[in-house]
């Protein structure tokens, strides 16, 4: 799935990161423990989390994550973005909660 | 095995470098003044189910010991009344609160006594160690060290507990400094970049720079954030060796477990000490060794091999 499909079907805002059109994304892993991120998903994968910490960067990074999108609403703190930007690593926020973003987007075919 | 060639390999694996007489001594001990009378001894003894009792002067000082084979001799001939004094041993051979496991060890293989008392600097006696004293300090000391291999064992040297070879250098270097968990990572992507840099697997550097971020988190969390993160690239293989000053991990079997943490509720909100750290990074390397203990710096020294599948990924 692109993120640009990402985007419209959570209606999100791009926070950091551009091309939207050109990254996609294979499937998604929720949650807000980068643990288990970090144990259970590999490249290609959106990570959907609640969690605007320097870690959800970092652990995109780590995995070689395109893209985060983050739920509930969540401000990202300027610090988190510019470690997106110099990172490459794309992110969106949606006002919606995990559960929410999680079943729209499975419903249009972005499984686990 | 002799116990030469045993000590030697204590040696060589360092997995006891940090056990000396004073940690492995039973600091309560029972002791009496050699103005006490054998009758004294002998009670104590039975009481207390021990075959040896230490003399001591009125600072502690150690003047004498003794043993059951004393208070036979002195029962045969009817000396159960007089003072200690007249039938301890005066010549004892003491241990130093400083001496090594090594030390220990000869001492026993040596002398062939039940027990030895341990005294300080100024002679005072402060312990004594029996041989079960010696084997509850081995046994404890192994909750210290973890290795895991998943090629367990395809050559004699992979038991090898630590690498030999930062000791000398490392191909790559960072001085772990964090205040809380917000830096927490810098290192691993500048290994991650490192590793990309020598052209190696995707797949072997996503396993090195994840388990060195979870290891790098762990020194964030539980050491202050001041640590190193090395690594040594070799024929394909990474190995990554994180470092730490302190406070140390009391049972590291323990911390294995899946879900076990010590990690206060500031940082599981900040989506880590779930207790995952090390399980992951166990499930990530191919070989993994930890070396640590209560107060004691921790080495987590991780080897990825070229070509290794994980399982469910």
């Amino acid at each position: 799935m692109k993120m640009s499909e990402v985007m419209e079907i959570t209606q999100a805002t791009c926070v950091a990161g551009h091309h939207l059109e050109d990254v996609e994304v294979t499937h998604a892993f929720a949650s807000d423990l980068m643990s288990d991120v970090l144990a259970m998903s590999g490249p290609g994968t959106l990570l959907i989390t609640g969690l605007t910490t320097p870690q959800i960067i970092r652990t995109a990074q780590m995995l070689d994550l395109p893209a985060i999108l983050v739920v509930r609403g969540k401000q990202v703190p300027s610090e988190v973005i510019e470690l997106a930007r110099a990172t490459g690593v794309i992110v969106l926020a949606t006002r919606d909660i995990m559960y929410v973003a999680s079943g729209k987007l499975y419903a249009h075919g972005l499984t686990g | 095995m002799s116990l030469q060639q045993s000590v030697e390999a204590l040696r060589y694996l360092g997995l006891f470098s940090s056990l000396d007489a004073a940690s492995i001594m039973s600091p309560a001990v029972y002791a009496l003044h050699p103005e006490d009378r054998v009758a004294a001894a002998r009670s104590l003894m039975r009481e207390k189910s021990i075959s040896g009792v230490p003399i001591v002067d009125a600072d502690f000082r150690l003047v004498g010991i003794i043993s059951v084979s004393k208070i036979i001799e002195a029962l045969a001939d009817g000396r159960l009344a007089e003072p200690l004094e007249s039938a301890m041993t005066r010549d004892v051979v003491t241990l130093h609160v400083h001496d090594s496991l090594e030390t220990v060890l000869s001492y026993f293989q040596r002398y062939k006594f039940g027990r030895f008392p341990v005294v300080d600097e100024d002679g005072k006696l402060v312990g004594m160690i029996t041989d079960i004293d010696v084997l509850s300090a081995i046994v404890q000391s192994f909750y210290s060290v973890y290795v895991h291999d998943r090629q367990r064992m395809a050559t004699i040297g992979s038991f090898s507990a630590l690498s030999q070879e930062f000791d000398n250098s490392a191909d790559f270097s960072y001085d772990i400094s964090s205040q809380g968990l917000d830096h927490a990572g810098e290192g691993s992507a500048r290994l991650k970049a490192f590793l990309q840099s020598k052209g190696l697997d995707e797949s072997i550097i996503r396993r090195a720079s994840v388990s060195a971020y979870e290891a790098e988190v762990n020194v964030c969390i539980h050491a202050g954030g001041k640590g190193s993160l090395r690594a040594i690239v070799r024929d394909g293989e990474v190995i990554v060796r994180v470092e730490d000053e302190g406070p140390g991990i009391e049972n590291v079997d323990l911390a294995m477990k899946e879900g076990w943490s010590t990690a206060p509720d500031a940082v599981r909100e900040k989506g880590f000490g779930a207790g995952m750290g090390l399980p992951n990074i166990r499930r990530f390397s191919d070989h993994l060794v930890i070396i640590s203990g209560k107060g004691k710096p921790t080495k987590v020294e991780m080897i990825f091999l070229a070509n290794t599948k994980l399982e469910g990924t």
